[in-house]
């Protein structure tokens, strides 16, 4: 993990930057800020830049979930100026400085705790979270109005300033940086690669063992609670704080636009679009003082984002940038060859065999429809069991049980030991089950590598790039939506090789693939059971998958109608005449 | 009470045409259009030129400004929103405004920042008991006749149900040969057609000024949210905001109290909807389960 994330140009792209030159390109930026004299430049003096610096703060502390995690949360703006009120009152109370600013932080992170535990209860998401935000804020702004305790529609004005215009400005910059900080951290953790996972595919994060309501919980505080203590300096720049003032929507207006122009999940990409947003049009209108010109000026600089965003459209990598892996390809290349073999053996608790998969009765409907009907069977270590059967059977429903997205009517689910009929996805991948999908789901924000690296067991830069070329995938580093469907179907197996799950599901893993492609993943299956897995195929290609599999279990109209050796099952009259038509030769079949 | 009711029912007008506008375009040519609040203070600021500027009479300026501003609607969608399209509803998002940002600043250099009022004489109608202004009484029924001829159209002809259609299951409508792209342009130029005639209403009781559009669209972002992209749901969401905010705010004898109440109202209609939604996924099954399975003993 030791890449930052630029904003999406290809120049930049690659010329990747370490985590070390992030740091570096940080401390340059706050000496320059240091530096800064009392008289400004540029016509800009300190309180203005204050002014600059908090829609940076605003915007870097509403990053983690606005342009990370993708949630246009607009209820942030709550927890601004929840942030701001505690702040003042604090003073007014006869609290220290920096008590008083402390008292903002568990402000804003519980208004964002609460926002977040109430759109999950409701399951709110994209607009209908956003449409909840907007409401939620203007409630506040007019609650706020009624409150004499919080200054009404007047507002509430510090009784002494406790800091002086100098101090908010140090303080500002100090702010900015630490938060910058913050975010190459998060942006080069395993975490940020989950956040940035969470925007493309949530579903898909839990099957890889992270708990998406968890994460954006923590993410939602993180981001709350900075913007509390942004919000507490945006009051004490002033010594003020009002509903029109720290509960207006346009405050939230640049950030978002700063983040969508610069680069969503990006280091530096909010930092240049707060410059083109704030920064030149401050200096515009500071040299001219006209306000003519300053309209002059914002025509102009909401143009160039347009174009600039009209152009990231049109560029097929919409990527909001990525890294230069440090794992040099060679080493990677070799590492790989030498690889053998590609999948560890499992490794169980207490270091004995790895238990069965077992389903006892499992049953499901939808609406009027029974699609599992009481349905038993279990998968040894090292067995591949093929688990085959006409459309509409129910193979992907059964997938499904087993894997946690789906919750059978009646039925267990045991995992060894462990009845996880009840358990959250993320629960069961963090015990050892390991899944891919009929439709390879990958992270389209993250590369190729980093789809590896997402995983909760931890998965090295080199291990995910060494593994991935193995599978035949090159140049690992790239975005994984210029990868082409077999690709993408590696990436779901090295997902697996990596990590090797105890209990491995495949849904349809052979399908859109050639003959030749088959091979590929078949090998890795055999690797998989070799490893002491419990493995279970999906598939409609039973020709492709009988000479690997030791059993084959036929499913149809939501019930077992066979189960045994290839050789004896795809020959049973009940299974030719429900699903083959005609008997396969299996002979032929290898050959 | 009564002028409350009947106030609100009239302004519920101007909401049914800006946000059953947003939710045909978010529905169907799925764009989360941010702009659309800009595209009423434009209709707004076209009646006042032809009415103030050109002299025209207001019952022709206002079908000419639909057809004037049409124009540079059709531009905007074909050269940008149409590519925006396929590029998620969060950059959609962005680009709308920064669009509304452009166009309240083109507003602003055109027409001034100060408040413009329409130069048509007032007049009143009496409704059931209360006066009230001759236009805002004939934009409610205007609203009502166009949204229920718009209502009946998508609900019951065949053109109606190829645009639902196209919505849904694009791909599936192009295979079957619908003109998938122009039936979204259709959706997109009446959403905005609607919305040009509400800014064009609306400007006979309220002064245009070029900074409304924000809050024209957060209206209207709200309205089609809580009715989960459902035209009655608009109809009705519409309906609800006019009238509850006027009879709460006479209730509590205070504006703010109102806002604060018809808020705290649409609060728990968006946060009910996943969760009612989800409920009534269930209820099926469980009615199911005591049914036997075919063949079951």
């Amino acid at each position: 993990m030791t890449a930052a994330r630029l904003p999406g140009w290809s120049f930049f792209r690659r010329f990747g930057l370490s985590r070390l030159w992030a740091g570096a390109a940080l401390a340059g930026l706050l000496v320059v800020l240091l530096a800064m004299p009392p008289g400004g430049w540029f016509d800009i003096d300190r309180p203005t830049m204050t002014g600059i610096l908090l829609v940076a703060i605003f915007t870097y502390a509403w990053h983690p979930v606005g342009g990370v995690l993708g949630d246009l949360s607009i209820a942030h703006l709550v927890c601004w100026a929840g942030g701001g009120y505690a702040c003042i009152l604090a003073v007014n109370g006869g609290w220290s400085t920096p008590t008083s600013l402390a008292v903002a932080v568990p402000v804003g992170a519980v208004i964002a705790g609460v926002v977040v535990a109430f759109a999950s209860l409701a399951r709110l998401e994209g607009l209908y979270l956003m449409g909840f935000g907007l409401v939620l804020v203007f409630l506040a702004s007019a609650l706020v109005g009624q409150w004499a305790w919080l200054g009404g529609e007047q507002g509430l004005t510090a009784t002494v300033l406790p800091l002086s215009p100098d101090d908010v400005y140090y303080l500002a910059v100090a702010f900015l940086v630490a938060l910058i900080a913050l975010n190459i951290v998060l942006l080069t953790s395993r975490r940020g690669l989950v956040w940035l996972a969470l925007r493309d595919d949530p579903d898909r994060v839990s099957s890889t063992g992270w708990s998406p309501r968890t994460e954006r919980a923590i993410a939602y505080t993180l981001s709350g609670a900075l913007c509390g203590l942004g919000g507490a300096l945006f009051a004490l720049n002033v010594g003020f704080v009002s509903s029109t003032s720290a509960l207006t929507l346009s405050l939230i207006i640049v950030p978002l636009l700063a983040i969508y122009v610069g680069g969503p999940g990006t280091i530096w990409g909010p930092l240049l679009g707060v410059a083109l947003f704030e920064g030149l049009s401050t200096i515009a209108t500071g040299n001219s003082k006209s306000a003519d010109t300053a309209e002059t000026v914002a025509l102009a600089q909401y143009l160039v984002a347009l174009v600039i965003v009209v152009l990231t459209m049109k560029s097929k990598r919409g990527r909001r940038g990525t890294r230069k892996t440090s794992v040099p390809e060679r080493a990677a290349r070799e590492m790989a060859a030498t690889a053998a073999p590609a999948v560890a053996k499992i490794a169980t608790p207490g270091g004995g065999k790895p238990d069965p998969l077992r389903v006892d009765g499992a049953a499901k409907s939808f609406g009027g429809l029974r699609v599992i009907e009481e349905v038993s069977f279990e998968v040894q270590p090292g067995e591949i069991v093929g688990l085959v059967g006409p459309n509409g059977a129910g193979k992907s429903t059964l997938c499904n049980i087993i894997g946690g997205s789906i919750r059978p009517d009646s039925g267990q689910v045991h995992l060894g030991r462990t009845d996880v009929t009840f358990w959250a996805e993320h629960r069961r991948a963090c015990l050892g089950l390991g899944r891919t999908f009929q439709v390879p789901r990958v992270f389209a924000s993250l590369s190729l590598q980093e789809n590896l690296e997402v995983s909760h067991t931890r998965v090295s830069e080199t291990a995910a790039a060494s593994a991935l070329m193995a599978l035949g995938v090159n140049q690992p580093e790239r975005n994984s939506d210029t990868a082409s469907l077999l690709e993408r179907r590696m990436v779901e197996i090295g997902r697996l090789t990596t990590a090797p799950p105890r209990w491995a599901l495949l849904d349809e893993p052979l399908a859109g693939l050639t003959a030749d492609e088959h091979d590929v993943i078949l090998e890795q299956v055999r690797r998989l059971a070799a490893a002491g897995a419990c493995v279970l195929v999906v598939e409609h290609l039973i020709p492709a998958i009988a000479p690997v599999v030791d059993r084959i279990v036929v499913l149809n109209d939501g019930r077992f109608v066979a189960d045994g050796p290839p050789g004896e099952v795809l020959r049973d009259p009940v299974v030719v005449e429900a699903y083959l038509g005609q008997p396969i030769d299996l002979a032929q079949a290898a050959g | 009470m009564t002028y409350a009711l009947v106030s609100g029912i009239a302004a519920s007008g101007f909401y049914m045409l800006i946000s059953i506008g947003f939710m045909l375009q978010l529905r169907v040519a799925d764009i989360v259009n941010f702009a659309h609040g800009c595209v009423v203070v434009a209709g707004m600021y076209l009646a006042i030129v032809f009415v103030n500027d050109s002299g025209m009479p207001y019952g022709l300026g206002v079908p000419l400004v639909v057809v004037a501003g049409l124009i540079p609607a059709w531009l905007i969608y074909e050269f940008l929103l149409r590519p925006a399209r396929n590029q998620g509803h969060r950059m959609q998002i962005v680009v709308t405004i920064l669009l509304l940002s452009i166009l309240e600043l083109i507003f602003a250099k055109a027409f001034g920042t100060d408040f413009k009022s329409i130069d048509i004489t007032p007049q009143a109608w009496e409704i059931a008991g209360v006066n009230l202004r001759r236009e805002t009484v004939l934009a409610f029924f205007i609203a009502v006749t166009i949204c229920t001829t718009l209502f009946v159209v998508f609900r019951y002809t065949t053109f109606g149900k190829s645009v639902e259609v196209a919505g849904k299951y694009p791909e599936g409508a192009r295979s079957v040969g619908l003109p998938v792209d122009r039936l979204y342009r259709i959706v997109f130029l009446t959403g905005t057609a609607m919305t040009l005639l509400a800014g064009a209403l609306v400007v006979a009781s309220d002064p245009a000024t070029p900074f409304l559009g924000f809050e024209f669209v957060i209206i209207a972002v709200l309205i089609t949210v809580a009715a989960r992209l459902s035209f009655t749901g608009c109809a009705a969401a519409s309906l609800l905001y006019g009238v509850g905010y006027a009879v709460l705010a006479k209730i509590f004898d205070s504006p703010e109290k109102g806002t604060i109440g018809i808020y705290l109202v649409f609060i728990v209609i968006i946060a009910a909807g996943p969760a009612i939604s989800a409920l009534s996924r269930h209820i099926p099954q469980r009615r199911q389960a005591a049914v036997p399975a075919p063949g079951a003993s």
